[in-house]
């Protein structure tokens, strides 16, 4: 039937893909560097002791040596493989978890933190009993230093905060968050989810002091099915997965080995031009939340805006339609998006992001996140430009309740 | 004031799922306090320790009338300035 | 962007999206009822104009408004087809189930949108007969449709007031 949901749907004339959050489209480049290491070289272990396992393991390491020399991180060996941000993230929390877990202390997240990093430190808490705090944010999704001061104590021994919010793209003050959490308590562990920031700012872990860093291939425009994370020597954190060792003692299983050939190459392309690529990005990014503003009324900016704004985030609520029926609308439109509602038992679940900056239900509901990248053109932001308002107009034409 | 004039918010005990949590209701609510009446918040001081709170509801342009710490009951009373 | 359910609509449903039926307010409605909650993220209104003949009151047209997803534009769309020449009698038997199978049937998750909308219809139906005498097909008591419906409207606003008194604002 899906196939014919897809007939129905149809070509729309001109496609323009923003739901980078989710993954996307990765460049012809990055496909080509992947495919040799399917069927013509190191389509191996890596870990097996033959040409075509040290084939793959020369890939596999030559992209710890990337990853770690773009974070300033001291040892490629720091450097973990998942297949996902979310396992990294899952590893980092988890994994700390059950290394301290006869110690069960204070674990603090933002409020704003993605499900992946969340939902873990909640099962540390049901499971081991640690105590899980959630610092709200302000009406742009900033962990204000003061109030995060407030929540830091010695008791706290796991810090997780982005560096970049992936709903809402405020870019958050990490580096002094990290020396306000390490003067109250040296021990603590402060990690970092750097998906939605690697890429888009310039991340040093070892000026920084950050002990854990979790990046995701997808948000780079690499390919699904590799994730790392950064480990800082001396972390103390355990594996929370078991079986045969590959490469790393942290996560076994075999590597994704093509997937991580594409996902260094994505590294590369991104660190390549780096201040031309986020100059891009951002201009993009302003021209389409202006062209959005100036030509529909009745919308709210969701997060900050400008340079306290990751380079490529647009997220806009879009008042008295809802989040799916748009998303569905702007798809026959061959515009690619996602939103803020979501649907989980009866009752329409909207994001704890959009809610925790202060957003009522309905202004969730309506809420539509774009993603910009180095790869679109200004035709395509003009093009959605073009398309958006008519959009929101035939809906909010048969709406059943009036914008406020 | 009068008693019934002061509108209770209270965030003490917990929702479902991810948008029930207090921290979360918190932030929804203080940002949707538009008229002038007095608020009593009342949440877990387990959820929000007592300075950050303050500091919390300053920054969100409430002025803090008062703040007491009943056995690790927060309770603030709040206004929005005219 | 929480959690995510993949929701491979029918081909109607997208259909119906895309063309609703009957779409929009109606100027000369001679009822008019809403289900459901904006901050579910759910509200269907149904708009009927009725008409009496030979003493059996019959729907001579119906339109829908609708803040929701597409299986709840769908949903409200194909209701006010099926009713259209109805009486009034005949309408109220239509069962949620019958709406989700006139879609090609939805996602489980989605059936709240079938209900939503046949609980607005039920309502209206209600208003019409308030203050006039019940016919005997007609029920004192909601029928399951009309409590899910009631259900949902109080859960969020039995959250609500979780949240302490600010409504559905």
């Amino acid at each position: 039937m899906v196939e014919e949901l897809l007939r129905q749907h149809g070509k729309p004339e001109k496609e323009v893909y923003f739901d980078l959050e989710n993954s996307g489209l990765v460049p012809q480049e990055v496909v080509e560097a992947m495919l040799p290491y399917f069927n013509k070289r190191g389509y191996g272990h890596p870990s097996i002791t033959h040409k075509i396992g040290w084939e793959a393991y020369e890939v596999v390491h030559t992209t710890r040596e990337l990853v770690a020399s773009t974070i300033s991180a001291p040892d490629p060996e720091n450097i973990v493989f998942t297949h996902s941000g979310t396992e990294a993230n899952n590893l980092a929390i988890l994994g700390f978890g059950l290394a301290n877990r006869n110690k069960p202390g204070k674990i603090i997240v933002s409020a704003i933190e993605h499900l992946s990093v969340i939902l873990p430190a909640e099962q540390l808490e049901k499971i081991f009993g640690f105590k899980v705090m959630r610092v709200p944010v302000t009406e742009e999704g900033f962990v204000l230093p003061e109030i995060f001061e407030a929540y830091m104590d010695k008791d706290t021994v796991l810090v997780s905060i982005q560096a970049v919010n992936h709903e809402i793209g405020t870019i958050e003050p990490i580096e002094e968050l990290v020396k306000i959490a390490k003067d109250l308590n040296p021990n603590v562990v402060f990690h970092v989810d750097a998906a939605d920031a690697y890429g888009k700012l310039r991340i040093d872990v070892k000026k920084t002091d950050i002990d854990l860093l979790t990046i995701s291939s997808h948000k780079i425009l690499g390919p699904k099915g590799v994730g790392a994370l950064y480990v800082k020597p001396g972390t103390r954190i355990e594996k929370v997965i078991f079986g045969q060792l590959s490469t790393q003692s942290l996560w076994p299983g075999v590597e994704n080995v093509p997937a991580i050939a594409g996902f260094k190459k994505a590294v590369e392309l991104a660190f390549k031009n780096f201040d031309e690529n986020v100059a891009k990005m951002r201009s993009l990014r302003d021209m389409l939340m202006k062209g959005i503003v100036d030509n529909v009324t009745d919308v709210l900016i969701n997060g900050p805006t400008g340079d306290k704004r990751a380079p490529d985030n647009v997220n806009i609520a879009f008042l008295g339609v809802e989040g799916e029926a748009l998303t569905l609308e702007f798809s026959l439109r061959g515009i690619y998006v996602s939103s803020g509602s979501a649907c989980t038992s009866r009752m329409l679940e909207p994001s704890h992001v959009l809610l925790a900056i202060g957003r009522r239900h309905e202004e969730a509901h309506g809420s539509i996140l774009f993603k910009v990248s180095r790869y679109h053109s200004e035709e395509d932001i003009n093009y959605a430009v073009e398309q958006i308002p008519p959009a929101v107009e035939r809906l909010r034409k048969i709406s059943a309740i009036k914008n406020k | 004031m009068k008693i019934e004039e002061i509108k209770v918010l209270d965030f003490t005990k917990r929702g479902e799922g991810c948008t029930g949590h207090p921290i979360v209701r918190l932030s929804k609510a203080i940002s949707n306090i538009k008229d002038p009446q007095p608020h009593l918040i009342v949440i877990m001081e387990s959820d929000i320790p007592e300075k950050a709170l303050k500091t919390f509801l300053e920054r969100k342009g409430l002025h803090v009338i008062e703040l007491r710490n009943e056995n690790g009951v927060l309770k603030a009373l709040v206004k929005r300035p005219l | 962007m929480s959690t995510r359910i993949p929701l491979p609509y029918s081909p109607k449903v997208l259909e119906l999206f895309r063309n609703p039926k009957n779409a929009g307010a109606m100027e000369d409605a001679t009822v008019k009822a809403s289900a459901g909650s904006p901050a579910c993220g759910d509200v269907i209104r149904m708009y009927l104009k009725i008409v009496e003949r030979n003493g059996e009151y019959y729907i001579e047209k119906a339109s829908f408004e609708s803040y929701g997803c597409a299986a709840n534009i769908a949903a409200a769309s194909v209701l006010t087809e099926l009713v259209k020449g109805k009486s009034l009698r005949e309408a109220w038997e239509i069962s949620w189930r019958h709406v989700t199978d006139e879609l090609g049937g939805l996602p489980p998750i989605k059936y709240h949108c079938s209900m939503l909308a046949v609980g607005a219809l039920k309502r209206a139906i209600r208003e019409f007969f308030k203050g006039k005498k019940y016919p005997e097909w007609l029920p004192e008591k909601p029928t399951w449709e009309e409590k899910q419906v009631i259900e949902e409207e109080k859960m969020i606003e039995k959250l609500y007031s979780k949240y302490a008194g600010l409504g559905g604002r």
